[in-house]
């Protein structure tokens, strides 16, 4: 074969040219001239590939969502020693909050009494690693 | 406004998940065989260079790539629905998938590369072919240049077929060779009938 391409790439150009002709072959062209196959497994490989994709979407989600989680545990959080402490400042937070006309959040701890000291603790982590009970803090003073 | 209008218009044009479920599930028989057989004569192409890739792996890789970017405008690729069929579309995926793993290990070396001989009457041939495997040139580790040897080898008596391999390899289209080469449509239709025929996808 006088050419000047490589080997290589002649041996590619023959195989996609035959990969092309697959293309423009009739249907009833490529049922006979295949028959003898057995029988393809394309939908099979490609259901396989979109459950991959799932899996790769999911694995991705719960990756993130427990980097956020170790992120917020692994925190040095700025909140009292105490739990009285804890529950004061929880409750002065959300009387400042209640007081600007914010009802959302006051309204799942209208009897803090109820609430367990460890919520409380949740609760006051999740506002620190929010930033919102350092401005809190700075705005008040405390 | 009017840039957000086009985005939005853009988008919806866009296949989603759910229309490529729906697309697999249509595939007919004959497409099905299609894409296969495309993705087969593909990864032969690519010689060592698919490093150990099958077909299953770029029909595989082409769909995961389709779902991406169904769901994503940022990766993965984009199939418009309404401007090209799925199987035209899984295959211009695959093409190009192909042809970045062929750029992508273009420094592979041969390592039975000169092997293939003259013989007087100009016929090549490799030793490979006198050797007691039976298992095909593939698995025998053989080089692009023994497989084109091998495979013009099949056509021996067949110079319309050798004519369009010989055409292929230089890079000329179906359309330049019947141009070109003087040779009626019919006959180039037979001609790569009889080379699909003999030279298999796998």
């Amino acid at each position: 074969m006088a050419n000047s391409k490589s080997h290589k790439e002649q041996l590619r150009l023959v195989m996609d040219a035959l990969a092309e002709s697959v293309l423009e072959m009739t249907d009833s062209d490529v049922e006979s001239e295949f028959r003898a196959d057995p029988a393809p497994r394309t939908k099979d490989i490609f259901r396989a590939a979109a459950k991959q994709h799932s899996q790769t979407k999911l694995r991705a989600a719960q990756t993130q969502y427990e980097q956020a989680s170790k992120s917020v545990k692994e925190r040095d959080f700025a909140i009292p020693a105490t739990a009285a402490e804890r529950r004061s400042l929880l409750d002065a937070f959300l009387a400042s909050y209640q007081a600007s006309g914010m009802t959302g959040l006051t309204a799942q701890f209208r009897d803090l009494k109820s609430v367990s000291d460890a919520d409380v603790e949740s609760t006051l982590r999740q506002l620190d690693a929010l930033g919102a009970l350092s401005e809190f803090r700075k705005k008040h003073a405390l | 406004m009017e840039r957000s209008k086009k985005a939005k218009t853009v988008t919806s044009l866009i296949a989603s998940r759910e229309d490529l479920d729906k697309a697999i599930a249509a595939l007919s028989p004959a497409d099905e065989r299609r894409l296969e057989k495309y993705a087969q004569y593909k990864v032969r192409g690519l010689g060592r260079r698919a490093r150990g890739q099958t077909y299953e792996d770029l029909l595989h890789e082409a769909m995961v790539s389709i779902y991406e970017g169904a769901e994503s405008a940022d990766c993965g690729r984009h199939w418009r629905k309404d401007e090209v069929p799925f199987v035209a579309f899984v295959a211009g995926t695959m093409r190009s998938i192909a042809s970045h793993w062929f750029e992508a290990h273009e420094d592979d070396e041969y390592t039975e590369a000169d092997l293939l001989i003259e013989s007087e009457d100009g016929d090549l041939i490799s030793p490979l072919d006198a050797a007691p495997s039976g298992a095909p040139n593939q698995e025998r580790g053989a080089s692009a240049k023994e497989e084109l040897g091998a495979t013009l080898k099949l056509f021996s008596d067949d110079d319309d077929a050798v004519l369009i391999i010989e055409g292929w390899a230089e890079g000329m289209t179906g359309p330049e060779i019947v141009k070109e080469l003087g040779m009626p449509q019919p006959q180039y239709d037979a001609g790569v009938k009889r080379i699909r025929y003999r030279v298999k996808a796998r």
